[in-house]
C-alpha cells in the first residue's frame, strides 16, 4: 500500500503533534514531519492541513518579523487543537492496536 | 538560517500557483500562498538538486487546494475571474465576509455581540410574524411565533456558520428583521398592531360583559308565548324571574337610558295593539294540546316565592289540605 494514502488520514493527527511540541512555520512543519519519519507527506498538503485547522480554530498564527528574509507566519495549538490531538491520539491508538492484533494472527509481522 | 534569496524560480512557480487559484476568495489566497515563497526558497536550500520541487505547480496547487479542504477547481466557488457586476459582487462580499471571519475569531467580544445580535433578530423577526402570520391568532400565537423565530435565529447562526446555501435565507431573515425594526422606529411599540392590544369591545379589565335582551342557545329571543294547562294561549301573560324582577325583552340599555317610566311588560308582545310583531317565522296558534294527566293547583299566596314540592309518591291523590301554607304543590295522577 501506498504510504502517501495512509499519510492523508493521519495528517492532521501528525501536523497537531508535531505543533505540541512547538509552534513552527509552514516548511519547519513539513521538515519535523520528514525528520520523524514521515518521509513521503508532501509540501502542499502540509500548508493546506495547516489553512484547514487554523480555519477550524484547531491553531493559531502569528507573524514572526525577520530582518533577513520574508516574515513567518507560525502556528501553534489552540485549545480546541489540544483537545482535537487527544480525541484524535486516543483514536489512532485503538486503531493502530486493532490493525497490529489483526495482523499478528494473520501472521505478518510489523 | 541566514538570508533567504528570492529565487526567481520559486517567484514564477508561486505566480503559477496563485494563478491556478485565483478563483478563490482574496482571503483563502493569501492564507494558502502568504509564506509559500519563504518556505519553497527554505526547501531548495535544504534539497537544491531536487528536480520536483518547483516541477508542477498546477499539481501543486491541487494539493493545496485538497489538503485545505477547498473544492476544487471550477467547482461550486463563483469565479471573481470571470467578469460581470455579479462576479465582483461576489468576490465584494466574500472579501467583506473573510475580513468579518477574521475579525470574530481575534475580538472574542464580538462572538459575544453576534449572539446578541442573534437574539435581536430573532424577537425583530418574531415581530414581524406577529405583524403578519400570527396576527389573529392572540397572544398564545404571538407568544409562538416569537418562539419559533428566536429558535430558527439561533439555529441559523449555528447550522453550518459558513454555509453558502443559506446566504439567501439569512437576507431574507435579516430584511424581516430591518422590515420590523423599521415599522418599530415608525410606529412606537404600543402602536403597534398586536393583537394583545388590538382594540376590542370587551372592557380592559377583561370581564364580561353579557349582551342586553335574552338570549336562547346564542339566538335573541323576540317575544315569549305563554299556554295554560288547558292548552289556551295566556295573551296578557306576565312572567317573572327567580328574584321577583318582571321579564322584559327589551333590550337593557334601552330602559337604563335616562329614567324610564315604570312598565308592565305582558306577553307575547303585540297584542296590547302595540306596532312589536307577534312573531317572526312561527304562528303561535291559540291553543296547544292541553296537560291532562297533570291538575296543577295554583297557591292562594301567588307572590310569594315559587318553590314547586313535588310527591314523591306517584300514585298519591292530591292532597290539598295537607299543606295549604306550601307555594305550590305539584302531584301527578297515573
Amino acid at each position: 500500500m501506498d504510504a502517501t494514502q495512509l499519510i492523508k488520514g493521519v495528517l492532521d493527527l501528525a501536523v497537531l503533534a508535531v505543533l505540541q511540541a512547538e509552534d513552527g512555520y509552514g516548511y519547519d512543519v513539513v521538515r519535523r514531519l520528514r525528520s520523524a519519519g514521515l518521509d513521503e507527506v508532501g509540501d502542499a498538503s502540509v500548508y493546506g492541513t495547516l489553512r484547514r485547522l487554523f480555519s477550524a480554530g484547531a491553531l493559531t498564527s502569528y507573524v514572526v518579523p525577520s530582518d533577513e528574509g520574508p516574515h513567518r507566519k507560525y502556528y501553534g495549538l489552540t485549545p480546541t487543537g489540544r483537545a482535537t490531538l487527544h480525541s484524535q491520539g486516543k483514536t489512532w491508538g485503538v486503531f493502530a492496536h486493532t490493525m497490529s492484533t489483526l495482523l499478528e494472527q494473520a501472521g505478518v509481522r510489523s | 538560517m541566514t538570508t533567504i534569496p528570492m529565487h526567481t524560480g520559486v517567484q514564477s512557480f508561486v505566480a503559477s500557483v496563485r494563478a491556478e487559484l485565483a478563483d478563490l476568495s482574496p482571503e483563502d489566497l493569501d492564507e494558502l500562498t502568504s509564506g509559500l515563497e519563504a518556505d519553497l526558497a527554505e526547501r531548495l536550500e535544504d534539497s537544491p538538486s531536487d528536480p520536483s520541487v518547483l516541477a508542477d505547480p498546477v499539481g501543486y496547487a491541487a494539493e493545496l487546494r485538497a489538503a485545505a479542504g477547498l473544492p476544487p477547481r471550477g467547482g461550486p466557488v463563483p469565479r471573481a475571474a470571470s467578469g460581470g457586476v455579479f462576479a465582483a459582487l461576489g468576490s465584494a462580499w466574500r472579501a467583506l465576509w473573510g475580513r468579518y471571519v477574521t475579525l470574530v475569531r481575534t475580538h472574542s467580544w464580538l462572538r459575544d455581540a453576534i449572539h446578541g445580535w442573534w437574539v435581536l433578530r430573532g424577537l425583530l423577526i418574531g415581530v414581524f410574524l406577529a405583524q403578519t402570520v400570527f396576527f389573529h391568532s392572540g397572544r398564545l400565537g404571538v407568544l409562538a411565533g416569537f418562539v419559533v423565530a428566536l429558535a430558527a435565529s439561533w439555529w441559523l447562526a449555528r447550522r453550518a456558520p459558513r454555509a453558502r446555501g443559506l446566504v439567501i435565507v439569512r437576507l431574507g431573515a435579516a430584511l424581516a428583521a430591518g422590515f420590523a425594526a423599521l415599522a418599530l422606529v415608525a410606529s412606537g411599540w404600543m402602536s403597534l398592531p398586536l393583537p394583545e392590544i388590538w382594540p376590542s369591545n370587551e372592557p380592559s379589565s377583561g370581564t364580561y360583559v353579557p349582551e342586553p335582551g335574552m338570549y336562547l342557545d346564542g339566538a335573541q329571543v323576540n317575544n315569549l308565548f305563554v299556554y295554560g294547562p288547558d292548552g289556551r294561549r295566556i295573551d296578557g301573560a306576565r312572567i317573572y324571574t327567580h328574584d321577583g324582577a318582571q321579564i322584559s325583552l327589551e333590550p337593557v340599555w334601552w330602559s337604563a337610558a335616562g329614567s324610564p317610566p315604570p312598565r308592565v311588560y305582558v306577553f307575547p308582545y303585540g297584542v296590547d295593539g302595540s306596532d312589536w310583531e307577534l312573531t317572526e317565522g312561527w304562528a303561535p296558534p291559540l291553543t296547544v294540546d292541553p296537560i291532562t294527566p297533570l291538575s296543577v293547583s295554583p297557591s292562594p299566596e301567588a307572590s310569594a316565592p315559587v318553590s314547586p314540592t313535588p310527591s314523591a309518591d306517584p300514585t298519591a291523590s292530591p292532597t290539598p289540605s295537607a299543606s295549604p301554607s306550601a307555594s305550590a304543590s305539584a302531584s301527578a295522577r297515573p
